[in-house]
């Protein structure tokens, strides 16, 4: 018998009863070690997964700002209100009736041909009549010559009264809707929720490029400069000094010595004891730019 | 029974561990803000030369070495040697990791330590190059040369690759035209000498002959040049490493000139003028037949192999004024490719490949420039009352051309001299010669 089974009495005899007698057999670090196994391969599988999805697909929202109903309502009615929602909604304000009118009549007929007396039938045909009616501003007014018509618009009534917190059918598109384009509209333009202090102004920028126009050596008369683009990703501590910089283009360091020469110049720009640091950025937005990557660019230097 | 033993049990949990944090690091992390660097502001690179190490050399010939690699580094606008009185430690022997922070404080952005020795009738040299800011190591090479200057080249060309990136040009050499007055007669002779204006030397000592438009091979162990004597012209090939035998080719009747090589030295191609047309030719030296390239009324001449020698740019005056055209090597698919105004010649393919290089006049004054190879991003370098025949160096960076001078009043003669200029224009510098120079060739120099 095992350490485990002698120590674990319990787990053992669990084991057992699942017939995973094996297991229970094998020693704690055996199973330490199929439990990393078993993480390691879950892991590789979610960064394969990870890769294998493709890059075009919109990301999840990565902060969600939490707001009160009140907010939510006054987001709502300026997403109404806007004039670009405006025009959208007039659009589809000609459009849907034709549709909607040719849907009513074929949703009629589907009904008129099916049995009279089954009423599961005539509760379909009422629902997506309902549907589509609600979005489409019916004069409720209407005589109905059916009996049909009558129970049907019965029902449509109970209904209204059902769902009294349901928009109108004439309103410009759900909430789930609107929450939506809310949404998406969010994760375009992330720094929209930021607040403005989190942002680098116009002048810190420029205060910043300055900065480091003054200390960046360009390859000059290299040839194919637009080539020579070098991308270096950045840490910075919160007193704005470099403390990590690594060429993001590592293998091309290695096979292209004009490469090699533009990256090393770039990295001389921001070498610890150099003049441009430590960088010039706004210490009270540090979260912001601890993580940065730079870009030189050399290309427009001369006029490519 | 135990499927590992309690070592690997031990051990492998620890390696898995390893690969997983290892995995880890490959997650690509987002980074916040992006920024583009647009603009800089070019220095050049400053690196600092503390006195070598010597095996077998006196301090004068190190001395000597040594200027020769700060004068050729000074020379190429983008890196410039560190005046050593400034250097806390003047000397840093080959296997020491230098004091960054005092190689700093003179402004180094890189340090040339260097061990020279001699080893059976060769100049031997040991380079170690550091990076100053990034404060590591950057490459380590041994050299070995047959003459300490050409040692001095060396490695210079091997600073001037690590540090650029581009391959070095200092060990080449120029062939050009030295023009001497001698009883108010012109001399024309052909003269070589190493880049830097040492080892100069006459090629030709013909007082009746005039010399023009020489030109390397490619390889650099032969060249050719055009001959006018008074009812002739010809072109002849010296090889330079049989003793410099010279032989006249055999390239028909007329006059010949603006010979050139192809880039695998087998070929010459030139112009060749019968009752006053001038149409291109391809001479194979090793079968030693013709061909002929262009059929035009107009006047082709001047012409030039790419570096593939795919393709040739030549000049022709078929639009009305001479102009730039390309064609392929068997003469089709002629196409123009200068547009601006003036009179364009000399067009020269950089060994690059990506510009042409030409000279322009306009309005009564000449210009040296170049332009990619369909004919945009034309560039003009410098300009002046006669800049003429521009050459590259063996990488493409840089040209030499000469310039002359408007004849002063009261002299029969104005100097004439040979000038370098970088593919950006910025660093025009002066090649010294001792008499008046025309029609500069640049090349490697043979491997010695």
């Amino acid at each position: 018998m095992s350490k485990l089974s002698q120590s674990k009495p319990s787990l053992a005899k669990f084991l057992h009863s699942l017939k995973i007698s094996s297991i229970a057999e094998r020693s704690l670090s055996e199973i330490m070690l199929l439990s990393a196994l078993a993480h390691l391969i879950a892991f590789i599988a979610i960064n394969i997964g990870a890769w294998l999805i493709p890059s075009n697909i919109t990301p999840l929202p990565t902060s969600v700002e939490i707001i009160s109903e009140k907010q939510l309502q006054q987001r709502l009615t300026q997403f109404r209100t806007s004039p670009k929602k405006k025009a959208e909604v007039e659009s589809k304000k000609t459009q849907q009736p034709k549709q909607e009118q040719e849907k009513e009549k074929e949703d009629e007929k589907t009904v008129e041909k099916t049995e009279q007396p089954k009423p599961e039938v005539k509760k379909v045909a009422k629902i997506e009549k309902k549907k589509a009616e609600q979005k489409v501003k019916k004069p409720a007014t209407q005589e109905s010559k059916d009996p049909l018509e009558d129970l049907l618009s019965s029902l449509e009534d109970d209904s209204q009264i059902e769902e009294p917190s349901e928009e109108p059918s004439n309103d410009n598109g759900s909430i789930e809707d609107a929450l939506d384009e809310a949404f998406t509209d969010n994760s375009e333009e992330t720094t929209a929720f930021l607040s403005s202090e989190q942002i680098l102004t116009p002048s810190e920028l420029a205060a910043f490029r300055k900065h480091i126009y003054a200390c960046w050596s360009p390859p000059i008369g290299a040839p194919s400069l637009k080539n020579l683009v070098v991308d270096l990703h950045l840490t910075i501590d919160k007193f704005a000094f470099v403390t990590d910089v690594r060429v993001i283009d590592r293998q091309r360091m290695a096979s292209d010595p004009f490469f090699r020469s533009a990256a090393e110049a770039a990295l001389r720009t921001l070498a610890t004891d150099g003049a441009c640091s430590p960088l010039k950025l706004p210490l009270e937005k540090y979260n912001l730019w601890q993580k940065t990557i730079l870009r030189f660019d050399p290309r427009r230097l001369f006029g490519l | 029974m135990p499927f590992f033993s309690r070592i690997q049990c031990l051990q492998i949990p620890a390696l898995l561990t390893a690969i997983f944090l290892a995995l880890l690091a490959f997650v690509p992390s987002e980074a916040q803000l992006r920024i583009d660097i647009l603009q800089g502001n070019f220095q050049p690179i400053r690196i600092a030369i503390p006195n070598s190490e010597n095996k077998g050399f006196s301090s004068a010939q190190t001395n000597k070495i040594q200027a020769v690699i700060e004068a050729d580094l000074n020379r190429s606008g983008l890196i410039s040697v560190v005046d050593r009185a400034s250097l806390i430690y003047k000397n840093l022997p080959l296997d020491v990791v230098p004091d960054f922070s005092a190689f700093r404080l003179a402004n180094a952005d890189a340090v040339l330590s260097l061990e020279l020795s001699k080893a059976r009738g060769k100049h031997k040299a040991t380079l170690q190059i550091w990076d100053v800011r990034l404060q590591r190591p950057l490459s380590r090479e041994e050299l070995d040369a047959k003459s300490w200057r050409i040692l001095a080249h060396k490695i210079s060309d091997a600073v001037y690759q690590r540090l650029t990136g581009e391959e070095g040009y200092f060990n080449s050499r120029i062939l050009y035209v030295s023009e001497t007055i001698r009883k108010r007669r012109r001399w024309k002779r052909l003269a070589i000498m190493d880049y830097d204006g040492a080892n100069h030397r006459f090629l030709t000592n013909a007082r009746r002959t005039i010399v023009l438009n020489p030109r390397f091979a490619p390889n650099g162990r032969a060249a050719i040049y055009t001959a006018l004597t008074k009812n002739s012209s010809s072109i002849r090939l010296i090889d330079f490493s049989r003793n410099n035998r010279e032989k006249v080719l055999p390239l028909g009747k007329g006059l010949v000139y603006a010979g050139r090589f192809s880039p695998d030295s087998k070929k010459i191609i030139y112009a060749n003028s019968i009752s006053g047309n001038s149409e291109i030719f391809t001479y194979d030296l090793t079968s030693g037949r013709r061909r002929r390239l262009t059929i035009h009324p107009a006047i082709d001449t001047s012409p030039s192999f790419s570096p593939d020698g795919d393709y040739i740019a030549f000049v022709s005056d078929r639009s009305g004024r001479p102009q730039i055209y390309t064609m392929t090597s068997r003469g089709r698919n002629v196409q123009r490719v200068s547009f601006a105004d003036g009179a364009f010649s000399t067009p020269v393919w950089s060994p690059r490949g990506d510009k042409i290089a030409f000279t322009r006049q306009l309005y009564g004054r000449f210009a040296v420039g170049a332009m990619a190879i369909d004919g945009s991003d034309m560039r003009i370098f410098t300009d002046g009352f006669r800049i003429e025949g521009p050459s590259w160096a063996p990488n493409g960076r840089v040209l030499v051309f000469f310039k002359k001078n408007r004849t002063p009043k009261g002299k029969t003669i104005a100097r004439s001299r040979l000038l370098t200029v970088d593919v950006t224009g910025r660093f025009l510098r002066e090649l010294a010669t001792p008499h008046n120079a025309y029609d500069p060739s640049w090349s490697y120099a043979e491997q010695q």
